[in-house]
């Protein structure tokens, strides 16, 4: 079983500092857990959250609340082997299919169906088949030799989910096949983006793929970061125009500004936009870009 | 620089004047009578073909690597012409400036231009002589930053000792029940030196810029006399600034210690760690640090596992229930939750697993759609000191139920912080400075002065929020924002989107207010109005700013009509209609009559002759646009003026522009560098006698004028 990185980091800079307290000094929020249902609450609580429209929970402290339960589940399994396993194992494969790792999630499912004598091995079947299907689509490959195959496997595998979003599309899992999706839209949408000087009509394709990707994610939590991308492309034809037309006489200065401020107008909707995790990129990206414009701008006049 | 002056027939605008050849020669035309044209003209003619020749051997001279040699031709032409009778060329200061400019040497360079700057030349060339002496070279630059940063340090000093006793508040009033309230104006004059003094060294922009300057000049050309004190400045500004650079980067990794953003306080130790001379200065933070990571560490590490004596249950009945409870809970079902938590809590009612159970409860009632009766819950069990307890505490401020109660924190700690802004005004600790000052001056005697000292500040501040939020509203507004994203159709939507409009009007965002004002359901038209004539007003105060204001303008006239700023906007575009083209007023023309000449706008001089029967250009002068001249001209009756359309054909366009582009830069180039609104003797004036009305009272009190900060790239320095 891997360690997550958090926990190593943890563990190593308390062996390394002298200063370090024991754990079980530690209050409040941190507070070691003395019920099991403690963990299991929090985790069940959220387990119909919308992942896909909303951050993923936090516990009190700011940690990922999967994630730190997954973590404490694994701890109790250490402290107290054999104790209450059928309800460990399966509020671990809910936080590990809620956290992507959906072969690890079915493995977990069926081993709590294969334990005859729980009364939850019947309730194991359903989200093991459930995890098992996406954890198939998930182990289809995303990479190819060439652009145009990796293309064509991310449409494959987009295939693949999208139809599992249709078919859970109603239910709690529907938003965690809609997180893949999205996911996969982007990282096709990225392909775009980089390798939009071998494409035919690369910009436009570019462009429209990211106008696509923002009206497809109109619900999505990740919207911000989608326009954000979108301004990133504005920006990078704005620098592209200017390492084009270096020399004085080249640079024509409207044709510059209509590409720098399609850019800033772009940043400024997430600059704006409050409420949303990314607005302070937003407005470091709004200000490097209009710093750059304006020193072009001198720079040519 | 010899493009400046387009042909050599221009250049001679003044001493030998391209009009006054082509009035001569219209007057010859004009006037056959007088006899002996055809001498005069082809005198004319020859004077100036050798002219142009002699010139033109100067400049290819100069280009070809003399251009010393080329200035002493052109002298030699002077002198010629001199004794001839005629005026001088003109050509000799431009020809010197060229000479000046191509010295490989600083301060041969320097020589040569303070020798041209003593010649008196045209005001153009003056112009471009003197912005290469004192700007264009680094170390004359550096040195006027130096200057005029220690005199500003010496004039605020001093300035800031005197303003505090010119302070005319209530207190003045009381001091004649008590003198000794006059003492406290003395402690605040003498408090806010000392803080002036601990910080007069402090390493300012202008330093910044001034050391960058001093290395770039040493990179470029090292071989000037000045070499040796440059050398010493730049060792002794690179020193400031690296010890301020140090300070900088440990206060930033202290501030973020004391914020426990330790991931920044990591970042910034570090890289204060790294900077010369800058590891003993950030031993004690690291060290801080290093106890706070450990400790967060910990922390992190204890929350993972369960505690050493995690509670069991009392017996095998009191197992069995809890192990239902488990499982019910892991699997989600609110019914069967709520079922086995209550079996849980009635069969074993003294069990330490209880306040579990009661978790289970309030999370089965909010999976069933009860959130209200889950609060409920969960706000009774917060009250439980168990770990359970804490973790329903952490739930009730979490983004799920503490979302309403942080955005109503939200705004009662903004109306909070708004009253203590009008009741004692900014917070910051030279605010605390002087009140402490004042307060101690005065003594026991500060509570029955606090009332009347205050009285005109209190009323300063409340007029200034009302007028402009002094508090931000950020902290409402992402509350409010993330509590609609979460709960679109909640039963608290409607008075979210009232209070959002509230902050987001006192932010002076009336598009957002508006648009949740409107999303509240119950709008009021008359709201509804105040808010559209503010979000018109904000929209033409940025279209005024904008380069499409026109644009703006017509669109705020159309869509925003009946708020007074349409009307402002409609008058606007009706005054001052949308000009398209390069325009030259009058007064430029009169002043650049080598416009007039053929080679340029090719217009009648007696347009500009103040006789109103020829024909007069209006103010408004001329306006050139794609191969076409309007010429706007002053009319008798109603309108007072008329425009008259000529057609340019492609080769008098370019003419015409290229004229008007050249005027256009010798006015910028020649304009007064001088503020506009300083006065004409206001230089020679060091001192200056400074009024107001604030929130201290009324204040008069003299200063030394400090040096304004003009350098075009400070924003580099700041």
């Amino acid at each position: 079983m891997r360690m997550p990185s958090f926990l190593l980091a943890a563990i190593l800079a308390v062996g390394a500092s002298p200063l370090a307290v024991r754990a079980g000094d530690a209050s409040g929020a941190t507070a070691p857990y003395e019920d099991l249902i403690e963990v299991l609450a929090t985790l069940t609580w959220h387990l119909r959250d919308d992942v896909y429209r909303f951050a993923p929970p936090k516990d009190p402290t700011g940690h990922d609340l999967y994630k730190l339960a997954l973590s404490r589940l694994e701890s109790w399994e250490k402290r107290f082997p054999g104790r209450m396993r059928d309800v460990t194992t399966l509020g671990r494969a809910q936080a590990l299919e809620r956290l992507g790792e959906y072969q690890r999630a079915a493995d977990a499912y069926k081993e709590v169906a294969s334990l005859i004598d729980s009364p939850l091995a019947a309730r194991a079947a359903e989200p093991a088949a459930r995890a098992r299907a996406f954890a198939e689509a998930a182990a289809l490959p995303e990479d190819g030799d060439s652009v145009e195959a990796q293309l064509n496997a991310l449409r494959r595998k987009l295939d693949a989910w999208g139809k599992l979003v249709e078919q859970y599309k109603d239910t709690p899992a529907g938003s965690v096949a809609m997180v893949e999706e999205e996911r996969l839209e982007r990282a096709t949408t990225r392909l775009v983006v980089d390798h939009r000087r071998d494409l035919e009509h690369g910009d436009e394709t570019a462009e429209k793929a990211l106008r696509f990707l923002i009206q497809k994610h109109a619900d999505s939590k990740n919207l911000p970061a989608h326009v954000l991308r979108l301004g990133d492309l504005y920006a990078e034809q704005a620098r592209e125009y200017v390492s084009h037309n270096e020399r004085p006489l080249a640079f024509q200065e409207d044709e510059f500004l209509s590409r720098a401020d399609r850019a800033l107008d772009t940043y400024h909707k997430v600059a704006t936009w409050d409420g949303a995790q990314e607005k302070p990129e937003g407005q470091a990206c709004f200000a490097a870009m209009e710093a750059w414009k304006n020193a072009t701008l001198a720079r040519y006049r | 620089m010899f493009r400046r002056h387009g042909s050599l027939e221009e250049r001679h605008a003044r001493p030998l004047s391209l009009m006054g050849i082509a009035v001569l020669v219209w007057l010859l035309l004009a006037l056959p009578l007088l006899g002996r044209a055809d001498d005069l003209l082809g005198e004319a003619a020859r004077t100036e073909s050798e002219l142009e020749a002699q010139v033109h051997a100067a400049l290819v001279r100069a280009l070809d690597g003399d251009p010393r040699g080329a200035v002493r031709d052109l002298e030699a032409l002077d002198r010629e012409r001199g004794m001839k009778g005629q005026r001088p060329t003109g050509l000799t200061d431009d020809m010197r400036l060229l000479a000046a400019g191509v010295e490989p040497r600083r301060d041969v360079r320097r020589v040569a231009l303070e020798d041209l700057l003593d010649a008196s030349p045209d005001p153009v060339v003056e112009r471009m002589a003197r912005h290469a002496l004192e700007e264009d070279d680094d170390a004359a630059a550096a040195d006027k930053l130096l200057t005029d940063d220690r005199h500003n340090r010496r004039a605020n000093l001093i300035n800031e000792a005197i303003r505090p006793l010119g302070v005319f508040s209530g207190t003045v009033f009381l001091a004649a029940l008590n003198p000794f309230l006059l003492a406290g104006s003395a402690v605040d004059s003498v408090a806010t030196t000392a803080v002036n003094m601990w910080n007069y060294n402090r390493l300012s922009p202008r330093e910044r810029e001034a050391l960058v300057r001093y290395r770039t000049l040493i990179e470029r050309d090292a071989r000037t006399n000045d070499a040796p004190e440059i050398v010493q400045q730049v060792q002794a500004l690179g020193a400031k600034r690296a010890a301020a650079l140090c300070k900088d980067t440990v206060d930033l990794g202290t501030q973020a210690l004391d914020a426990d953003d330790l991931d920044t306080a990591r970042f910034q130790l570090t890289r204060a760690q790294r900077l010369p001379d800058c590891a003993d200065r950030a031993a004690k933070p690291q060290e801080r640090l290093a106890e706070m990571l450990a400790k967060r560490a910990a922390a992190e590490e204890a929350a993972l596992w369960p505690a050493d004596d995690a509670i069991a249950p009392a017996d095998s009945l009191e197992a069995s229930d809890y192990e239902a409870l488990a499982r019910a809970t892991v699997l989600g079902d609110p019914g069967a939750m709520m079922a086995a938590a209550q079996r849980f809590q009635q069969s074993h009612p003294d069990s330490e697993l209880s306040p579990g159970a009661r978790l289970v409860v309030a999370e089965a009632r909010d999976l069933a759609g009860r959130r209200p009766e889950a609060r409920a819950a969960l706000e009774d069990l917060a009250d439980d000191d168990s770990r359970v307890g804490h973790v329903a505490q952490g739930m009730l401020d979490g983004a799920e139920f503490g979302q309403l109660d942080a955005f109503r924190a939200a705004e009662r700690r903004h109306t909070r912080q708004v009253v203590k802004y009008v009741l004692l005004g900014g917070v910051d600790g030279r605010s605390a400075l002087y009140t402490a000052a004042q307060v101690g001056a005065s003594g026991v005697q500060a509570a029955q002065s606090v009332g009347v000292v205050n009285v005109l500040g209190i009323a300063t501040r409340a007029w200034k929020a009302w007028r402009h939020d002094p508090v931000s509203n950020q902290e409402i507004i992402d509350r409010g924002e993330e509590l609609l994203a979460r709960t679109p159709e909640g039963a608290e939507t409607r008075e979210v989107h009232a209070r959002l409009a509230d902050a987001y009007e006192r932010a002076g965002s009336y598009e957002r207010a508006l648009m949740h004002y409107k999303a509240t359901g119950q709008s009021d038209p008359k709201r509804v109005a105040k808010l559209e004539g503010k979000l018109a007003d904000k929209l033409l105060e940025d279209a005024k700013r904008s380069p499409a204001a026109p644009l703006l303008m017509a669109a705020i006239a159309r869509d925003f009509k009946g708020t007074d700023a349409a009307e402002k906007a409609e008058k606007t575009l009706r005054e001052h209609p949308r000009v398209e083209g390069i325009v030259l007023e009058r007064d430029l023309l009169r002043d650049h009559p080598a416009l007039l000449g053929p080679t340029a706008l090719d217009l009648d001089p007696r347009l500009l002759d103040g006789d109103p029967s020829n024909g007069e250009l209006s103010d408004k002068g001329v306006t050139l646009t794609d191969r076409e001249l309007r010429l706007t001209l002053d009319a008798e009756g109603s309108p007072p003026e008329r425009v008259e359309t000529r057609p340019l054909d492609d080769a008098q366009y370019a003419r015409a522009r290229a004229a008007a582009e050249e005027a256009l830069y010798t006015k910028l180039l020649t304009a007064d560098p001088r503020s506009a609104e300083e006065g004409r003797f206001e230089r020679f004036i060091p001192v200056y006698i400074a009024g107001s009305i604030g929130e201290n009272g009324i204040s008069v009190a003299p200063g030394i004028k400090t040096r304004p900060y003009s350098s075009p790239d400070k924003q580099l320095y700041e």
